[in-house]
């Protein structure tokens, strides 16, 4: 548990650092690039107009 | 999308039918048992058969709202509010450095709109578990009451260039109390609004 605390803090000082050093944008897509791979491993069924 | 498959609970085993389609829309029926058809047409929750109870909260909750679909749909519409809480987590306290897995990144996801609360049960916290090496999602957890409540999302099967979890369990404080085993998977074009109306 101690070292999944130490883990937590140390992730969301490096998420505040890149916060303040980039682009909001930026900063989103820097943050999430396991989500957004996870979603493209679903093809394009979420992508397609009207489904 | 369509899944069909064979769900397992505390009611017995019976095939099942989910209808998942953009907008969060969907169509959950049973084949089988109690022949419910539970509805979510974008602002509604009903069950054809009566209320929405503990019985059916569950199976939305694991069948639906733990979907990559589900979550997905609600970060892009911003319905939910998404957190990034670390990557390559361990999933033990296990600090050797030969250590060989699996690791996870974990996302916070709160749903805070009424339609997310709708679908998700309630206003709190689930946290989203994808594994950091196959990039998929592993799990969706979360709290209530105290128990923890986790559904995984396993056996990941490729059909084309679309992937689905093949098997959806989930764990109260450690027990099974759901599996859903998945024997069908569609895409298809989309339905009308009524499919999720009645």
């Amino acid at each position: 548990m101690r070292t999944a605390l130490l883990c937590l803090a140390l992730a969301g000082a490096q998420i505040e650092a890149q916060t303040a050093a980039a682009p909001a944008l930026l900063s989103a897509n820097q943050l999430m690039p396991g989500l957004r791979e996870a979603k493209a491993k679903l093809g394009d069924r979420l992508s397609v107009a009207g489904e | 999308m369509v899944l069909t498959g064979t769900l397992i609970d505390a009611s017995g085993s019976r095939p099942v039918r989910i209808t998942w389609q953009n907008g969060n829309l969907f169509r959950l029926e049973e084949l089988g048992g109690a022949q419910r058809v539970l509805l979510f047409d974008g602002t509604k929750l009903r069950n054809t058969q009566g209320t929405v109870g503990d019985d059916e909260r569950r199976m939305i909750d694991s069948l639906i709202a733990a979907l990559p679909e589900t979550i997905f749909w609600q970060s892009a519409s911003h319905s939910v509010a998404l957190r990034f809480l670390g990557g390559r987590f361990r999933a033990t306290e296990d600090t050797s450095a030969d250590y060989a897995g699996p690791f996870s990144d974990v996302y916070s996801l709160m749903p805070g709109a009424p339609a997310a609360q709708a679908v998700f049960g309630s206003a709190g916290e689930d946290l989203v578990w994808i594994d950091s090496d196959a990039l998929l999602i592993a799990q969706v957890t979360h709290t209530d009451n105290g128990r923890h409540i986790a559904t995984q999302l396993t056996n990941w099967t490729a059909q084309g260039a679309q992937w689905y979890p093949a098997s959806i369990t989930r764990l109260e404080d450690g027990q099974q109390t759901l599996a859903f085993q998945v024997t069908g998977f569609q895409v298809n074009s989309a339905s009308g609004i009524t499919l999720f109306q009645n």
